[in-house]
C-alpha cells in the first residue's frame, strides 16, 4: 500500500455523492453480466442449440424414407420460412426457458453466495432501486435471449435453404408478418419471464442460486406431469391443472407461428384469460421479492 | 457521527446485541473491540441498514436511521471479509461498483488502486487474489467515493505484518485527512495503535468505553525485585493498605492508586531488603481487556 504517495488519500471524486439512479444500477447490472462467463455460456447455447436442433431435424427430415404423395417440400416446411417460425419460437421456449432459469437466479442468488449483496446494499443505495434493477436486468437479458434466438433460426433456416437448395420464400413478407413477428416475440418474451421470475423469487426467498435454479426448472417438468394426472382425473382436475403455470404458458407460445400452424390450443386454456392468470402469477412474485428485500436483514455473523 | 442509542438485537431467543450506547466523533479514530461473536458485525450491519436492530437506535451524522438513504451515501464500508465478484478484474470490480457511486471517475479508480497498493495487480481476477490484496480492494471500494465517514471490519485481518502498518499509516493518514474512522477488529495491538478511543463489547454488552489512554494507563503496575520477597509484601501492605501486592518469584507485583517508587525503594532498604529492580509497567489494551471482562471473555489476539 503506497501511503506515502503523492495521490491525496481524499482526493475529490469530483460530484460525488447521493445515490444512483436506476439508469446507473441496471448499467452495473449489464456491465457484471457482460464480464460474466457465464452469460456467454447461455447465449452460445441458445445459438449452437436452435442451430444444432434445426440442423440435424434437417438431415434427418430429408435423408427419412416418406410415403407416397409425400413431397420433401412439404416436410422441410418447418425449417424453412415461414415455417420456421413456429418451430424456431417452439426451441426457444423449450430450451430458453432452462437457460434463463439459471441466469435468472444467478443474477441475484450469486450475490447472496458471494456475499456482494452486503457490498450493493451497504452502500446506501435504496433497496427497492437496487431489486428494480435487477428485475430490469432479468428482462433485458429474456429479451435479449429471445432475440439471440430469432437471428440464430433465421440465419439457419437461411443456411438450410441455401445448402439444401430450396427456394427462400418471401412472398410472406408484408406488413402484417411484421406485426405477427413482433408479437411473436412479445409473447415469447412474455412466457419466458414466468419461469425466470419463479427463479428469481425463489432465490430471493431463500437466498440460494441452486434453489433458485432447482426450483425454476423443476416446476416445469414436475407441472408437466401434474397436468397430465389431473387431465386424466377430469373435471375438478382439468380445473385445478389450467391454474398452473404450464398449460397457461403453453396457452399463449402455441398461438406463435405465420401462415399455416400445425399445432392447435384444443383443449389450453383461452390465450387471454392465460395472460391475465400469468401476469397476476407474475405481479405476485414481484411483489413477494420486494417484500422481503426490503424488509429482510441481509444476516452476518461476529 | 455515529450515535448508538441503547441498540438491541434478538435472533429468536439468542441476544446477538445488548442494549448497546456510544458515540463516534467527527474526525476521531473509534475502535470497536470484541471477540468473534461478540456482536461486532451485527452491530456494523445496523448501522449500515443491512439489519434491523429489534430495539434502540443508531443514527449517522446526527440524523435517524429513517434516513439512512440520505447518510449512507457519506460512508465507505466493508463488513466481515471483503466480497468482490470473483470473475472481475480488481479494476473492473471497481468501475462496476462505482455506479453505486455517482460521480465518480475513471481516474479516481486509477488512484485508490494506486493508494491501495493494487497497481500490479488490478486486471488480474479477484479470484486469483490472496486475502491481502483483496482487504486492500476492500479498503479502495470504501475510498472511491471520498466519504466522510470510514467503516472498516477487521481491515487487516490476512496482511502480513508490513501489510498491517501500510494499513495503520493509511489509517492514520485518512484520520489526519479529517476522515472519521470506525474500525471494528479483535487485534488489540493494532487498535492500540491507532485509535483515539474504543468500545469494548462482550457477548453482546458494551462492557467499557473510553479513550485509549485512559483504559492501558488506569492500573500501571509496579515491579520490585528484592532478595526476601515474603518479607518486603508484608511491609508494602503495611506501608500501602489498598495496594493489592502479590508474589511472582522474587519480584513483587504492586498495582493500585498512589503507589511512589522512590519512597517503597527506601522504606525497603531502610528494612534491611535489598531492591534488584523497580520499574513501572503500562497495562496494554488486551490486559485491560482482560481484566475488564474479568479474563471470561474469548481473548482478542
Amino acid at each position: 500500500m503506497t501511503a506515502t504517495t503523492d495521490v491525496p488519500v481524499a482526493a475529490r471524486a469530483a460530484g460525488a455523492g447521493g445515490q444512483p439512479g436506476l439508469g446507473a444500477l441496471v448499467r452495473m447490472e449489464l456491465m457484471k453480466l457482460r464480464y460474466r462467463p457465464m452469460t456467454w455460456v447461455v447465449f452460445g447455447l441458445i445459438t449452437a442449440l436452435l442451430s444444432g436442433l434445426m440442423s440435424l431435424g434437417y438431415v434427418i427430415t430429408r435423408t427419412m424414407e416418406r410415403p407416397p404423395g409425400m413431397s420433401l417440400d412439404e416436410d422441410v416446411k418447418s425449417f424453412l420460412f415461414p415455417g420456421v417460425f413456429q418451430e424456431g419460437f417452439s426451441i426457444i421456449g423449450g430450451v430458453g426457458f432452462i437457460l434463463l432459469v439459471v441466469i435468472a437466479a444467478a443474477i441475484i442468488g450469486s450475490e447472496y453466495s458471494w456475499g456482494t449483496i452486503r457490498v450493493l446494499v451497504g452502500s446506501g443505495a435504496p433497496r427497492s432501486r437496487l431489486l428494480g434493477a435487477t428485475l430490469v436486468t432479468v428482462l433485458i437479458v429474456t429479451t435479449a435471449l429471445t432475440l439471440a434466438g430469432v437471428v440464430a433460426f433465421s440465419l439457419t433456416s437461411l443456411g438450410i435453404a441455401v445448402v439444401g437448395g430450396h427456394p427462400i420464400d418471401t412472398s410472406w413478407l408484408d406488413g402484417g408478418a411484421v406485426v405477427d413477428l413482433i408479437l411473436m416475440v412479445g409473447r415469447t418474451i412474455f412466457t419466458l419471464l414466468v419461469p425466470a421470475l419463479l427463479a428469481f423469487t425463489v432465490a430471493i426467498l431463500s437466498r440460494s442460486l441452486a434453489a433458485g435454479i432447482a426450483v425454476g426448472i423443476g416446476v416445469t417438468i414436475f407441472e408437466s406431469i401434474v397436468v397430465s394426472l389431473l387431465n386424466m382425473i377430469g373435471g375438478i382436475g382439468e380445473t385445478i391443472a389450467d391454474l398452473l403455470l404450464t398449460p397457461n404458458i403453453q396457452a399463449i407460445s402455441e398461438l406463435n407461428g405465420i401462415g399455416e400452424r400445425t399445432w392447435t390450443t384444443d383443449g389450453l386454456p383461452g390465450p387471454w384469460r392465460a395472460a391475465a392468470l400469468l401476469t397476476i402469477y407474475m405481479a405476485a412474485m414481484v411483489a413477494a421479492c420486494f417484500v422481503t428485500f426490503r424488509r429482510r436483514d441481509i444476516a452476518s455473523g461476529g | 457521527m455515529i450515535q448508538a442509542d441503547r441498540l438491541t438485537k434478538r435472533y429468536g431467543a439468542v441476544t446477538a446485541v445488548d442494549d448497546v450506547s456510544f458515540e463516534v466523533r467527527r474526525g476521531e479514530i473509534f475502535g470497536f473491540l470484541g471477540p468473534n461473536g461478540s456482536g461486532k458485525s451485527t452491530t456494523i450491519g445496523m448501522l449500515l441498514g443491512l439489519v434491523a436492530p429489534t430495539a434502540g437506535s443508531i443514527g449517522l451524522f446526527g440524523r435517524g436511521p429513517d434516513e439512512r438513504d440520505a447518510t449512507l451515501p457519506r460512508v465507505g464500508a466493508i463488513i466481515e471479509s471483503p466480497a468482490f465478484y470473483p470473475y472481475l478484474s480488481g479494476r473492473q470490480n471497481l468501475l462496476a461498483l462505482a455506479h453505486l457511486r455517482p460521480g465518480v471517475s475513471a481516474q479516481r479508480i486509477d488512484e485508490v488502486i494506486e493508494l491501495v497498493g493494487l497497481s500490479g495487480a488490478a486486471d488480474r481476477k479477484y479470484s486469483t487474489y490472496s486475502l491481502g490484496m483483496k482487504q486492500r480492494l476492500g479498503i479502495g471500494w470504501t475510498l472511491l467515493h471520498d466519504p466522510e465517514l470510514l467503516v472498516l471490519d477487521e481491515p487487516t485481518n490476512g496482511l502480513d505484518p508490513a501489510g498491517m502498518m501500510e494499513v495503520r499509516h493509511l489509517i492514520l493518514q485518512l484520520a489526519a485527512e479529517g476522515k472519521t474512522i470506525f474500525i471494528s477488529s479483535h487485534l488489540l495491538n493494532e487498535i492500540e495503535q491507532v485509535c483515539d478511543r474504543v468500545a469494548i463489547v462482550q457477548r453482546g454488552r458494551l462492557i467499557a468505553e473510553g479513550w485509549v489512554d485512559e483504559l492501558v494507563n488506569r492500573e500501571p503496575r509496579l515491579l520490585v525485585g528484592v532478595d526476601a520477597p515474603e518479607r518486603a509484601r508484608d511491609l508494602v501492605r503495611t506501608i500501602l493498605p489498598a495496594a493489592q501486592v502479590n508474589v511472582d518469584g522474587e519480584t513483587l507485583v504492586i498495582t493500585g492508586a498512589g503507589v511512589r517508587p522512590a519512597e517503597l525503594n527506601a522504606a525497603l532498604v531502610g528494612v534491611g531488603i535489598a531492591v534488584d529492580e523497580l520499574h513501572t509497567v503500562q497495562s496494554s489494551l488486551e490486559e485491560a481487556f482482560l481484566e475488564l471482562t474479568n479474563g471470561d471473555a474469548e481473548a482478542p489476539a
